[in-house]
């Protein structure tokens, strides 16, 4: 048989990337499932197999347990307050508007700040200090009259955490109204003026034609989101730096990881976390992928 | 024909606009301000709004905390890792869009990564360049802990799998008569790869390079774990200002803006393209 010169050529196309993503990605992972079922404590690797003890004990732990319901809150309020905000926003912008661009431009750029960044001016914005020493935000609520709404924001009790949603918001929202706006313009404008002279009014259209055309897009963003919500870690660590009180599984992983050497616990957090994302974005790419195919 | 009224409803809509436009400038705009503000005047109550720009903060941010260092490895790594990312990932994109090797499989093996969170992986990374600093190899290419090279390899491996994703539709676009065409004329494979493709598929990798550079740039993650002084980043670096003796806000604010400025005028210089490469992929209609 004739090697098809074709065949192999396109392969080394694609070799360096495979090898790339399969040494470095895929292998790691084992590698830290491997980490994640030793008992290796301390900075000599230490292989020793103890099944699935590490994982038991995170769900037997206090700290992880908190972590979780922080995510989970984080997680919710952030993708409620970007799909909101973000469909709003493009709703707005889709009205022929004068000087959308540069509003658009404008709603869009936090996108491009680091996390780090926003955290840093969050964290003045956000000055949960009281009485003489209010500053940011609640100094300006208190002098527009609006003292009900001076807080504690993160460091409030219990709900701290849902107060980092916040940055988050301001940062990611007009990313998706980018994502909705771009699905707006992809609805045929024939498709409106038909619904207009069959009698339906502004309110109407929305609600019966476009947002049900708009669907994929949310489903889209949701996903982009729920995978986003996992690496703020860093915005955490900007606001308010580590505490207990705002812990999320992330902050757990790197200092039980890197400050206390506890590499077995720090692989088992983060697979936890690789799983949960896995199981939100890989039927999402399938079907991703087969819809791209059939286009 | 109606005339078209001056409603409340436009009212309402112009005043939600500015109101956001506001929000969204504010923080940006305080965080400059501050940034120049002399030190005294920064914790006033209430605050102030008129004074006189001092540079202060941005020169103790430079002399104290080595802040030029930092743009120079943030620079470095970010440049040299999206060189290898467009390469490579060029390459591949190719492969998959003109001649689907794999029948999708490796596609997708490669794209399921796209979203995965990097900190399930960063430990095998802190293992490997903890040890690979002492070897030859690791000399040569900067590896290691610390070294700008381990950096390189890090945002290469975590923005391949999006570059392929993007620019994977942009080498589809392509009409494959075009190259066939140029092969009818006696162009080699190469040829018609440097000569034909590329050209078409430039603005395409452009948009790739830009968000490459920028998830770069502003990566914390792997910076902080595998850097400690003198491969550190931007991100890292402004975290010298918020531990020991408090928050200092000068310094601080000025180490925010000098890592957000060039990245919000790129963003805005290059703003169309970044748009198609945000929106590409969650829209269909």
């Amino acid at each position: 048989m004739r090697v098809n010169r074709e065949k192999v050529i396109s392969f080394l196309l694609v070799l360096p990337s495979i090898a790339a993503v399969g040494i470095f990605i895929y292998a790691f992972i084992l590698w830290s499932v491997r980490v994640s079922l030793s008992q290796w404590k301390g900075l000599l690797p230490d292989y020793t197999f103890v099944g699935l003890a590490n994982y038991i004990g995170l769900f037997n732990d206090p700290r992880f347990q908190i972590d979780i319901r922080n995510q989970a809150i984080f997680t919710v309020l952030f993708m409620i307050g970007c799909l909101i905000v973000g469909l709003a926003l493009a709703i707005l912008l889709d009205q022929n508007l004068k000087g959308e661009s540069f509003f658009r431009s404008v709603y869009l750029f936090p996108m491009a700040i680091s996390y780090i960044v926003t955290g840093v001016v969050w964290r003045w914005l956000m000055n949960p200090a009281q009485g003489s020493r209010l500053s940011g935000l609640n100094l300006l609520f208190d002098q527009m009259g609006l003292d009900f709404l001076v807080n504690r924001w993160h460091t409030t009790p219990y709900w701290g955490i849902a107060f980092i949603a916040l940055p988050a918001v301001w940062q990611m929202s007009g990313y998706i109204m980018a994502l909705y706006l771009s699905g707006l313009r992809s609805i045929p404008q024939e498709l409106r003026e038909a619904a207009r002279v069959d009698g339906a009014n502004e309110i109407q259209i929305y609600r019966h034609i476009i947002l049900p055309m708009i669907s994929p897009v949310t489903l889209s963003a949701i996903i982009i989101l729920g995978h986003i919500s996992l690496k703020v870690f860093d915005l955490i660590l900007a606001v308010a730096g580590k505490q207990l009180q705002l812990d999320v599984p992330a902050i757990y992983m790197w200092q039980t990881t890197f400050d206390g050497y506890f590499f077995g616990r720090g692989a088992a957090i983060g697979i936890l976390l690789l799983i949960s994302v896995a199981v939100l974005v890989i039927p999402y790419l399938r079907w991703n992928l087969k819809t791209e195919e059939s286009l | 024909m109606k005339v078209k009224k001056f409603t409340a409803m436009d009212i309402l809509r112009q005043t939600i606009i500015m109101a956001v436009l506001i929000v969204m400038l504010f923080p940006i705009y305080w965080m400059i301000v501050t940034s120049l503000k002399p030190t005294n005047l920064i914790l006033m109550n209430p605050p102030v709004f008129t004074f006189k720009p001092t540079l202060e903060h941005y020169i103790y941010a430079f002399e104290q905390a080595n802040f030029a260092l930092y743009i120079r490895n943030t620079l470095l790594a970010a440049i040299f890792s999206t060189i290898i990312v467009v390469v490579a990932g060029s390459l591949a994109s190719y492969g998959f869009a003109r001649y689907n090797v794999g029948g999708g499989n490796l596609m997708f093996f490669i794209l399921t990564t796209r979203m995965m969170p990097a900190i399930a992986v960063v430990l095998p990374f802190f293992v490997i360049f903890r040890t690979a600093g002492n070897s030859a190899i690791g000399q040569f290419f900067h590896l290691g802990m610390d070294r700008i090279g381990t950096l390189v390899v890090c945002y290469t491996i975590f923005n391949l799998p999006f570059a392929i994703w993007l620019m994977h539709s942009f080498f589809q676009d392509i009409p494959v008569e075009l190259e066939d065409s140029a092969r009818l004329d006696g162009y080699s494979r190469i040829k018609v790869f440097f000569k034909v493709v590329l050209p078409l598929a430039a603005p395409g990798i452009a948009v790739t390079a830009i968000f490459c550079l920028l998830f770069s740039w502003n990566e914390y993650l792997f910076a902080s774990i595998l850097t400690r002084d003198m491969a550190k980043t931007i991100t890292v670096g402004v975290g010298d200002f918020w531990t020991q003796r408090g928050i200092l806000w000068g310094p601080l604010s000025a180490a925010a803006t000098v890592c957000v400025m060039p990245m919000i005028a790129f963003a805005l210089l290059l703003q169309k393209w970044i748009v198609r490469g945000l929106t590409f992929g969650a829209v269909r209609g």
